[in-house]
């Protein structure tokens, strides 16, 4: 096949993965607002889709990180990376059918690093800087947003006592929304540069760009645009289980998790870490409901997420090395993996249309218990 | 194998700093608007912003 050819199928593909991306992770950003009524679902997902848009231009530095150092650039082919990018895109897919918010990054590396290992050996992948820019960080990201987002609690909580309850409650509904913008917005500045990052890779071994190079602005802006896109169509399914299953949100709570969450992923973005959003976010809710409550968090939730996390990256690792093993074969491989890839997720979308999850019915179910406000203990 | 254990430090201070910084400006900013003290308030909302864009401006640039 046609190198050229093959770079074409890859950014369609990173592309595609960019939109399941936004379709999965709208949640992380909106959950707490859709959940306290501070935003209506549909308002909350198009203010999400443009910040992330946004956010996607504000840095590249993560995006260096995974065109520049996780594999190595002389040993992989583009078919290597579509591959990859196959597996993830399967893994994103069934945990999103099955409401586990699950990781799309850590789906992305498990895949990128499985096909890398499988169809070019362990040599082909850079052991250390995984560690240091991603394992490290999926770890301590999430306890550092946890950690301050119950301090923040603490913080709003005691303060707060002092404040007129019905301008308390307003004011926090606002602060909860701008809180909720910037995790959009840093959402789009970490999540879209992993696109960026695997396009500029694919372009990078392919020979059109130097090694080292940065993401060309097409890159930037498509990469953007895919993510907004996918925001802005999906979530649904994922918001149901991130804002209700894991603890009930105020909107004071919900400001100081989210702020937390922010601020912790902006910062690692700077730095160049890849970190997964979504353990951050569930981290940053986790932390704010033991700030407030220690009772107030459903650990056996928590428990079932976190099993998820730690499946992800060896499972999408195990798809990513089959599709990669196969794709680098010629372009009967490359044909033979688009076509399971087409075919699993149709398959998936049509089980999801048998029981869809619409913006309503995530309004009936908060307005039954808006008035609540407490923790569940 | 090297951490770089810095860069994770800075990810745990920053944090730290602008969050609670953040939101003790908003509430100071909503007790002040509770006691219908409208320059106090606005000022500490303001607070807030200039320290979003101040965050902001240090990644953009």
């Amino acid at each position: 096949m046609d190198p050229a050819l093959v770079v074409i199928i890859v950014v369609v593909t990173a592309l595609i993965f960019d939109f399941t991306n936004g379709f999965h992770d709208t949640a992380n950003a909106m959950a707490t607002s859709i959940a306290t009524g501070a935003l209506k679902p549909r308002t909350a997902v198009a203010l999400s889709a443009v910040l992330n848009l946004v956010g996607a231009f504000l840095s590249v530095e993560v995006a260096k990180t995974i065109s520049g150092g996780i594999v190595d650039d002389a040993q992989i082919t583009p078919a290597i990376i579509f591959g990859g990018l196959v597996g993830a895109i399967m893994w994103n897919l069934v945990t999103w059918y099955v409401g586990l918010p699950s990781s799309s990054s850590h789906a992305l590396f498990g895949g990128l690093i499985g096909a890398a290992w499988v169809a070019s050996g362990v040599d082909a992948i850079h052991f250390a800087k995984v560690v240091d820019k991603v394992l490290v960080p999926a770890i301590v990201a999430p306890l550092v947003a946890g950690l301050v987002a119950a301090i923040a609690t603490i913080v709003v909580y005691r303060l707060k006592k002092a404040a007129d309850p019905r301008v308390a409650h307003t004011g926090f509904k606002v602060g909860q929304v701008a809180s909720a913008s910037l995790v959009s917005l840093a959402h789009g500045t970490n999540d879209a540069q992993k696109t960026m990052g695997i396009i500029t890779l694919a372009l990078i071994t392919s020979g059109s760009l130097a090694p080292g190079s940065g993401p060309p602005t097409w890159v930037i802006v498509s990469a953007g645009l895919a993510i907004a896109a996918g925001t802005y169509l999906g979530g649904w399914r994922i918001t149901h289980t991130l804002g209700r299953g894991l603890t009930t949100i105020e909107p004071a709570q919900g400001f100081a998790a989210q702020t937390s969450t922010a601020t912790a992923i902006l910062a690692s973005s700077h730095l160049g870490f890849a970190l997964s959003t979504t353990h951050v976010a569930s981290g940053g809710i986790m932390g704010s409901g033991l700030g407030r409550d220690r009772r107030g968090v459903k650990w056996g939730t928590m428990g079932k997420m976190a099993a998820g996390w730690l499946l992800t990256l060896p499972a999408a690792g195990i798809v990513g090395a089959l599709a990669g093993k196969w794709a680098s074969t010629g372009t009967g491989g490359i044909i033979g993996v688009a076509a399971i890839g087409i075919v699993v997720s149709l398959v998936i979308w049509i089980m999801a249309r048998r029981e869809p999850v619409k913006p309503e019915h995530i309004v009936d179910e908060v307005a039954a218990q808006a008035e609540l406000h407490k923790v569940a203990a | 194998m090297k951490v770089d254990w810095t860069a994770l430090l800075q990810v745990f201070g920053a944090t730290l700093l602008v969050t609670v910084l953040v939101v003790t400006l908003f509430v100071v900013g909503i007790r002040a608007l509770s006691g219908d003290k409208k320059v106090p308030a606005y000022a500490s909302f303001a607070g807030c912003v200039a320290v979003v864009l101040y965050g902001l401006s240090l990644i953009v640039f």
